[in-house]
This record gives structure tokens, C-alpha cells and sequence, in this order.
């Protein structure tokens, strides 16, 4: 089902940089529509089969693309939305594992797991909407064309849309790290501010800390910069939800039961 | 009634023609719109226009409006030729290509929906708009929103003026925010300034080496509500502005201009419409350069596209067009329908009033059958007339020729 789906969005991107080329509306159309069964079949393939939270990240990449298939101008961003869904999908079905509900200490841990795939998810659309602002304006100051990611984006839309997720990603990251540090500090042994994935995660608040900061304090920080900054962040966030875990003993694990066992 | 419509518009009229047939004094437009009973005055920097619907009398005819137009505002006989008139069908279609901004100098720039709009507010306000104009126009403004959201027509400029200020618009976003600054206004520099000047910017600021021409040209775009100033200096163009359009045949920015400018942090965007370019070539940070052959390029690839974006635009617009002729034919027909029935309810009565005297022998309960049976008798001779009739005028069989001949023949 997960390759079914991977293989319904992968044609949805074909079918968005066919449009692109070609500014045909019928395809516009037809995309739109074919977008929303798959995005419909996703959330019944999460709602029915999956215990994940990481589940909710990439159902939320998917309703996130639909919707910004509706206007034109941000249809290149679900060009590269998709591609990173795809292989985020891929990554999650063979790493699968349950938050296991009874192992947690205080169900309000939900509250931090939920406020913390809302961040990333707001901090993964940036990272699309940085890599199309580049595109796009590449293709206009170098290729001097108006074609593909140009002919449809405005850059200072894309630059608000950026400050926009950025910010309000930020919020939930905070929020969310607040909360786990309340709870690290009240179940956790000593020792746990040393935890890798919290130090991963310290690292990746500074560094959209240090961007929000810094942009409202130079000009010359917007635009392109703005933009290369978000695509290191959105590496750091892959870090920090999926790799982490792989690489370092996290206390993290202590709450997942592993379904593929060695 | 017909509606037509009398345009003057950057096609056909230069800017001072122009200018001259928009009178500040709203009494003379008050005056040369008087014989009309629908009306609406449309008047922006690319045209001025006037919508109307011609009554029975002369004086609503569209050429003696014109003449006491062009007499009221002093114009000559020789501008005769600039103004068109165009009626029923083809009205209707050229106030849709308006109001899509298909007919507009930069195709696609969303200002002239709203001017149309502010038009016929100001319209309704003086209420100079009946039943007809009021669907003409909101018909109009739906035709618009969907030529918008359903094509790309207005994406694609396909002139290098308006290629130049998508451009912009893409790099800087909304222009009204944006101060524009023009080289140069030989020919294609004062053709830029009229482009970028109809989108309406904050700012117009011109520099030509003879001042006068840049005078002369500021003028004119006050009086189409642009802020237009003259620099006597080209150094001041870069302090603070961010749209640059280079039409001179001499450098005027240098190297360390341009360097001193990316520095400061700001995305800025230089449009060089000299041949040979006169800007030099630097690798910027935050500025976009684009030169007259760049533009060529965008234009022809733009032209392919547009061609098939156009046809779907197009047809749009004549789909839109037939449905609302259809609508405004029927409202003429149930007109027709309504004046007929009338007239044979009245001749029914009149006979019947007539009749009842010279039967006195009848009950009241036979004279309601008699009654009776004369109103079907009117209805029934009238079905097949009436039915053939909505058939023809479904099916758009010259509908104004059945429908004149239907009254004639009943005599309504």
C-alpha cells in the first residue's frame, strides 16, 4: 500500500511539472483531482493501519500539498514537496515502530510528540518553499528565463510564505521542547539535557532561533539567505526525527516497541 | 434598447488625445452623458469610455453622443478617427475583453477589473445604471474572475514593456509599493514609463538628458493620477529606488554603482532596454538584470504558449457572450409574452362587456362558462405562436428579427 501510495504521489509530480511546461488548465484540473484521491487514500491507509505518530508528518506533507495545488502560485512548491513526502514515506515504512501508549509515564506526553511533528511538518514546508525561492530565482537571474518554477512564483510571496512557517514552526518546536524538557526533568535519570536527540533538537531551535533573529536585524538575511539557511535546517530536522534515533542511544527509544526486530 | 459603448483607448489614441477626452470638470461629464438614461464613464490612463443603452429618441444615439463628447471637450473632427463605437454584441464583447484585462496595454494586470468596478459604483451612485447595465456589468465582472483563474492569458505578456514588468512584479511583488525609475525616454523609454506608470506604482521618476522631455512626459502622467517626478540628476535614481529601466544611448551607472547597490542587502531589479546594452556586466547578490535580447527570448516563448491560452480565453468570452445575448433576449420576449397576453385579456374583456347586455336571459353560473371559455379560446389560439416562439429564441434563430415580427404581427 505505502509503494501504492509512493507511486500515485511520484505521478502527481510528473503531472504538476507537465502542467508547468504547459500551462494546460485540463491537466491543472486533473492533477488537483488526482492529488486529493491519493491524499484521501493516505489518510485512510494512517488512520486504519498505523500506531506511528511519524505517520502524521507525512499525512500532513500530503493534505499540505493538496491544498497548495489549489492556486497556482504555489504549485511549484508541491513539485518539491512531493519528491521529499515520497521518500520520507519510503524511510518510514521500513523503519516502522509504535509509540507504545502504555509505556509512557503521563499521557500528556502526546501533547510534546504532537507539538513536535507539527514543528517539523511547518519546518519541512519551508524547506520546500527555500528550495523553489532558489530555484525560481536562479532561473531568473542566471538562465534569464521565465519558465518552470518562475513563470507561476513571486519571490516575495514565497519569501513571506517562508517567514511565515518558519515562525510559527518555531513556536511549536519551542512549546514542544518546553514540555519535554518538563517531562525529561521529571521521569528521566540524571544526565538527560546530554541525551542525543535532545541535543539535536537544542541545535536545530538555535540555528531557526538564530534565523528569525538574524532577519529581523539585516535586511541582507531575507531572500536567498533566508532560504539556503531553511534547506540546512530542513537537513537538520531529518537529523533530528529520523536519524538520530538509528545512530545514538537515545532515552527516546525507552517508548517505542520496535516492530521489525533483527 | 442596445447597448453599445464609445471607446478611446492607447491602441488607437496617444496619451494626449487621451487626456484631453477625460475631463477633470465632472460637470462635462455629467453634460455629454445627460441624453442617456443608462450609463457608464470609464475613464483610466490607457482609455477613456463610454457604456450606454440607446433609447428611442436620437440624442441616445452613440454617434450624437460622441459629437457632443469630442464638442464639449474641444477636440477636432480629426480625432474623429480614434474613437470607436461598438454595439449590441460586439459592446458586450470588448467591456469582457476589458474587464479580463485582455485588451489592457500590460495583458493580465489586475488594476483594470477594479477600475471597471469603481466605474460602475460610481455609476450606481449617481444612479445612472438600470436592469440592463446592472447585468451587463456583474456578468462582466464573472467573465473576468473566470478568464483569471481558469487560463493563464495573463501571465503571459507577450510585448517586452510588459514582459519588463512582470518581471518586476515577480522579483519585487505588488508595484504600488514600488518606486520605478526610467533612463532615457526616447521612444522605447517613454513606452516603458507608460507600461510600468499603468500598473500604478508609487512612484514615477524620469531623467532625460533634455529636460524638457521628461517635463512634458511627467505631466501628462499627473493627469492620469501618476506620481510622476523629473530628476535633474541620474545619481539620485539610485538612492531610492529599486525598478531601474535603462533606455539611453549612454552609460549612466557605473561598476561601483551597481556593487554599492547589491551591498546593501535589497533585491532590485534593472531592465536595460538600450541596444547596445549600457549596463555593465557584474555578477550580482541581490539584483536582476535583464537585457532587451533576455526579454526577446521570454516574449517568443510566451507567444507560443499565449496563442493557446488566448483561443481558450477567447472562447470563453463568446460562450459568456452568447448566454447573456440569450438572457436579455428572453427578457425581451417575456415582454413580448406579457404585452400579448394583456392585449388579448383586454380585447376578451371587451367583447365580453359588450356581450352581456344582449344576453339577458342567461343564469350568472352560464355567463362565468361563457366567461371562462373566451379566456381559454384567447390562450389557446395564442399556444402554438408562443410556443414556436420560445423555440426560435432558445435555439437562436435571429431572435431580434422573430421577435419584431411576432409584435408586428399582433400589433404590440
Amino acid at each position: 500500500m505505502i509503494l501504492l501510495l509512493c507511486c500515485f504521489y511520484a505521478l502527481t509530480t510528473l503531472f504538476i511539472a507537465l502542467y508547468l511546461k504547459s500551462l494546460r488548465f485540463e491537466r491543472l484540473r486533473f492533477l488537483r483531482w488526482f492529488l486529493f484521491v491519493t491524499v484521501i487514500l493516505h489518510l485512510a491507509v494512517f488512520l486504519t493501519n498505523s500506531s506511528d505518530p511519524r505517520w502524521i508528518t507525512t499525512s500532513l506533507l500530503g493534505v499540505a500539498a493538496w491544498s497548495l495545488s489549489l492556486r497556482r502560485s504555489t504549485l511549484s512548491i508541491v513539485l518539491v514537496l512531493l519528491p521529499i513526502l515520497v521518500v520520507v514515506l519510503l524511510f518510514d515504512s521500513f523503519n516502522r515502530s509504535d509509540l507504545s501508549s502504555g509505556a509512557l509515564p503521563s499521557p500528556w506526553i502526546w501533547v510534546h510528540v504532537l507539538l513536535m511533528i507539527a514543528g517539523e511538518t511547518l519546518f519541512v514546508l519551508s524547506a520546500a518553499v527555500s528550495m523553489v525561492y532558489l530555484a525560481a530565482s536562479r532561473e531568473m537571474k542566471i538562465s534569464k528565463k521565465m519558465a518552470f518554477f518562475s513563470r507561476i512564483s513571486n519571490l516575495p510571496a514565497m519569501e513571506a510564505l517562508l517567514q511565515e512557517l518558519i515562525f510559527v514552526g518555531f513556536l511549536f518546536l519551542s512549546a514542544g521542547m518546553g514540555m519535554g524538557f518538563f517531562f525529561a526533568k521529571q521521569y528521566w535519570e540524571v544526565g538527560w539535557l546530554l541525551d542525543p536527540k535532545v541535543l539535536a533538537c537544542v541545535a536545530t531551535w538555535l540555528l531557526y532561533a538564530s534565523l528569525l533573529i538574524l532577519r529581523q536585524m539585516r535586511s541582507g538575511m531575507k531572500g536567498k539567505r533566508s532560504a539556503q539557511i531553511a534547506v540546512v535546517g530542513f537537513l537538520c530536522i531529518l537529523f533530528l526525527a529520523w536519524g538520530v534515533d538509528r545512530f545514538f542511544p537515545s532515552q527516546h527509544l525507552n517508548y517505542r516497541m520496535m516492530e521489525i526486530q533483527p | 434598447m442596445s447597448f453599445f459603448v464609445i471607446s478611446l483607448d492607447f491602441h488607437s489614441a496617444p496619451m494626449e488625445v487621451r487626456a484631453c477626452a477625460a475631463p477633470r470638470d465632472l460637470s462635462i461629464v455629467h453634460k455629454i452623458l445627460n441624453p442617456l438614461s443608462e450609463k457608464v464613464w470609464l475613464s483610466t490612463c490607457n482609455r477613456v469610455e463610454i457604456y450606454g443603452t440607446q433609447g428611442p429618441d436620437t440624442s441616445s444615439s452613440p454617434e450624437f453622443i460622441l459629437e457632443s463628447w469630442m464638442k464639449l471637450c474641444g477636440m477636432n473632427s480629426g480625432h474623429r478617427t480614434a474613437f470607436k463605437i461598438l454595439k449590441d454584441r460586439l459592446a458586450l464583447e470588448h467591456l469582457f475583453r476589458v474587464t479580463a484585462s485582455l485588451e489592457s496595454m500590460v495583458v493580465g494586470e489586475t488594476q483594470i477589473q477594479g477600475q471597471v468596478k469603481r466605474a460602475y459604483e460610481d455609476a450606481i451612485g449617481n444612479a445612472w445604471v438600470g436592469i440592463e447595465l446592472h447585468r451587463i456589468f456583474q456578468k462582466s465582472f464573472k467573465v473576468s474572475k473566470k478568464v483569471r483563474t481558469q487560463t493563464e492569458v495573463g501571465r503571459l505578456a507577450v510585448s517586452i514593456p510588459s514582459i519588463g514588468v512582470k518581471l518586476a512584479e515577480k522579483i519585487l511583488g505588488d508595484l504600488g509599493t514600488q518606486s520605478v525609475a526610467v533612463f532615457g525616454l526616447g521612444e522605447i523609454g517613454r513606452n516603458a514609463a507608460e507600461h510600468f506608470a499603468s500598473v500604478q506604482p508609487r512612484e514615477v521618476q524620469l531623467y532625460n538628458r533634455t529636460e524638457s522631455v521628461a517635463i512634458s512626459l511627467a505631466d501628462r502622467l499627473r493627469s492620469q493620477n501618476v506620481t510622476a517626478t523629473v530628476l535633474s540628476n541620474p545619481d539620485q535614481l539610485l538612492e531610492n529606488t529599486n525598478i531601474l529601466v535603462f533606455a539611453a544611448d549612454a552609460p549612466l551607472i557605473s561598476l561601483g554603482d551597481m556593487k554599492a547597490k547589491d551591498e546593501r542587502g535589497e533585491a532590485f531589479f534593472i531592465l536595460d532596454l538600450a541596444v547596445p546594452s549600457q549596463v555593465p556586466s557584474f555578477s550580482l547578490r541581490n539584483g536582476f538584470v535583464f537585457r532587451i535580447d533576455d526579454l526577446q527570448k521570454i516574449a517568443e516563448e510566451n507567444m507560443n504558449l499565449r496563442s493557446q491560452e488566448l483561443g481558450r480565453a477567447e472562447k470563453m468570452i463568446e460562450d459568456e457572450v452568447n448566454s447573456l445575448e440569450q438572457l436579455l433576449s428572453s427578457k425581451t420576449l417575456d415582454d413580448a409574452l406579457r404585452d400579448v397576453s394583456q392585449k388579448t385579456t383586454m380585447i376578451a374583456d371587451r367583447e365580453l362587456k359588450e356581450l352581456r347586455p344582449r344576453l339577458t336571459k342567461i343564469s350568472d353560473s352560464d355567463w362565468s362558462e361563457i366567461e371562462k371559455m373566451a379566456r381559454r379560446l384567447s390562450s389557446k389560439v395564442l399556444q402554438d405562436p408562443v410556443l414556436e416562439l420560445k423555440y426560435r429564441a432558445k435555439q437562436g434563430l435571429e431572435p431580434e428579427t422573430i421577435l419584431e415580427f411576432f409584435r408586428s404581427l399582433f400589433k404590440i
